[in-house]
């Protein structure tokens, strides 16, 4: 039979509360609350629960607690998120990338489970791997020579030939301006108050702009 | 040549539906659905709003006016004054607007099968990934259409068809791109009044 200790909680009438530890008893029942409040003579008296029943809820909690903590661990591992990085060289392996800049140079292979809203700048000789779980919002700038995923895996993902990889990489912080604004003339700066646009001057033809459908082809 | 088979699909489709309606009843529906236009192999929608101009109880003349839209992705290449490249992710989309004439055969009270064709313009539209309009286009288009409709006392009808469609290739940017004759697999619910 397990022990069982009892506290007693006193409320005297003017005020505060009186705690006292009563001998413990034998009790078969696991726990028992008695409240018995009367004016001027309020008592509490709270059955305290037998040790291995509160041993098996503490090994039940700390395995869940270790449990939880591990899947954080597992699920924030390998991840890379809203940041800029420059694969090393060698294998590298990230399950999930998400709106981030990632400049793979030559000798770097990045193995990728997931992608969304990132730009990937792979130079000649870099490899791009992965994607087998998905990809969206997803542009692959590459250098000819860069190895990028299977066919099947680029279907969602748009890719862009770039001369340079490193200097489109570097080049990312810098806005594209408007379309609109570029057909009209004049010049951008960094500064869009320095902008002047001429709306009166506004021609399609000023500037060579070319559109390449996804599903359609150019006729020769 | 295709153009030429079209064209004699269609005007038999008229010919004979003029030749066997009454004209003087008035009814409609609408109607809005979605399908599988098989070339370039993407998804669409549509929405229709019909008259039917006479109805027996074995065979019906409708008219209605049917708008197709689907939509493409697309890279856009445009040069700074710099003179470097820039590339923009855009959209292109897609709207069929024709004029149909059908011809439905009341197979029981329930079912029947609808046949027509019809033809319109198609609106093409370029935007960048500011919204703004680049470039538009509009070219002809033409389709047959056939498949089983289904009538529900409560007015719902419920259609599943397949269409042929016949569009000329389009041009945005200076550029023509090359349009092939597609067929259409669809489904649509709509509403009699």
């Amino acid at each position: 039979m397990a022990p069982v200790a009892m506290l007693a909680f006193t409320i005297p009438p003017e005020g505060g509360l009186i705690v006292m530890v009563v001998p413990s008893c034998e009790k078969k029942a696991s726990a028992a609350i008695l409240l018995a409040l009367e004016r001027g003579k309020g008592e509490l008296i709270l059955n305290k629960v037998s040790r291995p029943f509160v041993q098996y809820f503490v090994r039940r909690f700390v395995g869940a607690m270790i449990g939880f903590v591990l899947l954080l661990v597992s699920c924030s591992s390998f991840q890379l998120v809203d940041g800029d990085q420059v694969a090393a060289p060698g294998v590298q392996v990230s399950r999930t990338v998400l709106r981030s800049n990632v400049l793979v140079k030559k000798g770097s292979h990045l193995a990728v489970a997931y992608s969304s809203g990132n730009r990937f700048y792979v130079s000649k000789g870099g490899v791009l791997s992965g994607f087998h779980r998905g990809a969206r919002d997803t542009t692959i700038f590459s250098e000819t020579g860069a190895h990028l995923p299977e066919r099947k895996f680029l279907s969602r993902i748009k890719v862009v030939r770039v001369d340079n990889a490193e200097r489109a990489y570097q080049q990312r912080f810098r806005e594209l301006p408007p379309l609109k604004r570029l057909l009209g003339g004049g010049s951008w700066s960094d500064q869009d108050d320095d902008y002047e646009y001429d709306d009166h001057g506004y021609g399609r033809g000023i500037r060579a702009v070319s559109v390449s459908p996804d599903s359609y082809r150019k006729k020769d | 040549m295709k153009k030429n088979c079209l064209f004699t699909a269609l005007a038999l489709i008229c010919s004979v539906a003029i030749s066997q309606a009454q004209f003087g009843y008035s009814g409609g529906a609408v109607a809005i659905g979605g399908g599988y236009l098989d070339k370039p192999g993407t998804a669409y929608g549509f929405g229709q709003i019909r008259g039917t101009i006479y109805e027996d109880d074995s065979v019906a003349h409708s008219v209605f006016l049917d708008i197709l839209g689907h939509r493409d992705e697309a890279i856009l290449e445009f040069v700074d004054p710099g003179g470097f490249s820039f590339f923009e992710s855009g959209d292109i989309s897609f709207a069929n607007i024709t004029a149909n004439y059908e011809v439905e055969a009341k197979l029981s009270s329930a079912l029947s099968f609808y046949a027509g064709g019809g033809a319109g313009i198609e609106l093409v539209r370029i935007d960048d990934r500011f919204d703004d309009e680049l470039d538009s286009d509009a070219n002809f288009v033409a389709q047959i259409f056939a498949g089983f409709r289904a009538h529900f006392p409560s007015g719902v009808l419920v259609q599943a068809g397949a269409r042929y469609i016949f569009r000329d290739d389009f041009q945005l940017l200076g550029d023509q791109f090359i349009t092939q004759d597609s067929v259409a697999f669809e489904a649509s619910m709509g509403f009699s009044f």
